[in-house]
């Protein structure tokens, strides 16, 4: 391996750390290989004392790292027409010194198989009645978050037994309902459906576009609909308000996206009709003046998952059937969630939060404003950054609730099923936490 | 043996300290170093800078140089070097329990 290509793959590798601490390790292993080369040493000689790139880069981004596919990276890398290089898959690495002002931020690379997988899990799952929720948590943990796609791919069916298994002792009547072989059986035919799919041609084609709306923008809403796919949102801030776009996705799709325009105060993306098993990937890279607050962020996905940091809204709306929804560093005026199945994260959002869920995990960190939970089935965990009410209500599973040290909230909580756990509350609290469960537990702690 | 890659990791950092309490050093060198007397890929030594800089126990400052291009010193702080005095400490009570037992071990088999 010579310099270009070492350096091209730890980047690759080191794609989740943030772009200025990738960018400060590229340019410390940089130097080190002109500093091997002073000593009369070959790039591939020091490449070598250098070690697997992959290893700097886990060491550097600790315990959560996730390894990015390395076929996405080699199938991109591969290809000899410039024009479908796409920074999703593939870094684009082509000028090391000028990647620190890459238009792009590092993107995750996509799950494709996994999330082809997770689909057929969802719709088996769904012939479950009762189990449902429960199973397709665990899936969509494994096949969306898991470490590695082919490491789910492979380890899942017995990881996933497992799991279920643990599931089913802690609900006996349940057991009785859903019998372990019908499970064991679709768990199987999803996995390797999965596994059977992993060299299969990608499908999208590569489109991106630009929309500029100049620095006084009639530009009030935002309308992202897909139906399949990643989606992933990120604005930050600047001296103009623009909309940049990248695309993996069926032509239909990619043709609409690029006649996309301002309609009235609306920019509206509408990303349906892609193919049934394809998964596509679309990012959006939203620069917006300073302090310019859009009236209205709406999204609305089928499968698969949504990434949204960032922005000032008056409001946000998300309407999701099933996958993974992750949001950051948002202030807005209103955020409501509706989700059928999957999982939501959510971090330092400075707006009051109402989310609706069938079933999933709810975890959100660091909130300021008055949270509204309401959910079937799943677990919530919620860490306070300042005294605010709270009402969570699950039909089935755990509530944990962190209220910042000191505070003095009146807290009401209520399991039908499962121990319950409350600090010392106060009837003239300056807030108020409500939290109610048919079964599980709930802890409330500063 | 797993155990044997952990303990090499374990002991990068302490290492790294050591030899930056000595003198401030750039990246390249302390790789170099320590690699004549761990075991380890060069490259591992990298991001056990980087904590050592985010856990404010080393600082750093970039110096031209007339061959090259600028270094990436390494300075520890007055915290890094209460924490490598205490790591110190640790280490030898470490190795000479461990000694112990292996000890015990070795009169057990003869």
């Amino acid at each position: 391996m010579n310099k270009q290509e070492y350096l091209a793959l730890l980047r690759f590798y080191s794609q989740q750390l943030s772009p200025e601490v990738q960018s400060d390790l590229l340019s410390e292993v940089e130097a080190h290989f002109i500093y091997g080369e002073q000593q009369g040493k070959t790039e591939e000689q020091i490449a070598e004392e250098l070690g697997d790139p992959i290893e700097i880069a886990k060491e550097t981004v600790g315990p959560s790292y996730k390894a990015p596919d390395l076929s996405a990276y080699q199938d991109n890398s591969n290809r000899t027409d410039e024009s479908l290089n796409y920074s999703y898959l593939h870094p684009n690495y082509t000028n090391y010194s000028g990647y620190s002002e890459a238009e792009y931020p590092p993107q995750s690379s996509g799950l494709f198989k996994a999330k082809k997988s997770l689909f057929t899990l969802l719709s088996a799952f769904t012939l479950i009645v009762v189990g449902g929720g429960l199973l397709v948590s665990t899936g969509v943990a494994y096949f969306i978050d898991g470490p590695d796609e082919k490491v789910a791919a492979s380890a899942s069916v017995e990881s996933i037994l497992e799991d279920v298994d643990k599931q089913l002792e802690h609900l006996e009547d349940l057991g009785d309902l859903v019998s372990k072989e019908d499970i064991k059986d679709i768990v199987e035919a999803s996995t390797s459906f999965a596994w059977d799919d992993e060299y299969s041609e990608f499908e999208g084609s590569h489109y991106e576009g630009v929309i500029k709306l100049g620095d006084s923008s009639k530009w009030k809403d935002l309308i992202i609909e897909t139906d399949l796919g990643e989606v992933d949102i990120e604005f930050k801030q600047g001296d103009h308000n623009e909309i940049a776009w990248k695309a993996v996705t069926a032509p239909s799709v990619g043709e609409r996206m690029e006649a996309t325009q301002l309609k009235n105060d609306q920019i509206t993306f509408e990303l349906d009709e892609s193919d049934m098993y394809a998964n596509y990937q679309y990012s959006f890279v939203i620069t917006l003046q300073d302090n310019y607050e859009l009236r209205k962020l709406q999204l609305e996905q089928e499968l698969g998952e949504i990434n949204l940091h960032g922005g000032k809204f008056e409001r946000v709306e998300i309407q999701m059937d099933n996958g993974i929804l992750r949001a950051s560093d948002i202030s807005s005026g209103s955020m409501n969630v509706e989700l059928e199945n999957g999982s939501t994260e959510f971090e330092r959002i400075d707006s009051p939060i109402k989310i609706e869920s069938d079933n999933g995990e709810i975890k959100i960190l660091e909130t300021t404003k008055p949270v509204n939970i309401k959910l079937d089935l799943g677990s919530v965990s919620l860490e306070m950054k300042k005294p605010h009410n709270v009402d969570v209500k699950t039909n089935m599973g755990a509530i944990e609730i962190e209220v910042p040290q000191g505070a003095k909230g009146k807290y009401q909580a209520k399991s039908g099923l499962g121990e319950v756990e409350v600090p010392a509350s106060y009837d003239d609290g300056t807030f108020r936490v409500n939290a109610k469960t048919d079964a599980g537990t709930i802890i409330i702690k500063e | 043996m797993k155990e044997i890659v952990q303990f090499k990791k374990g002991v990068l950092g302490l290492c790294a300290m050591m030899l930056i309490h000595k003198r401030d050093r750039y990246g390249f060198e302390l790789a170099q170093t320590i690699s004549e007397h761990v075991d380890v890929a060069e490259g591992a030594i990298y991001p056990v800078l980087r904590r050592l800089v985010t856990d404010g126990h080393c600082s750093t400052y970039l110096q031209e140089s007339t061959e090259g291009p600028p270094r990436k010193y390494y300075r520890l702080t007055p915290e890094g070097k209460i924490y490598m005095e205490q790591l110190v400490r640790e280490w030898g009570r470490f190795v000479s329990n461990i000694n112990g037992l292996i000890e015990s071990y070795e009169t057990e088999v003869e």
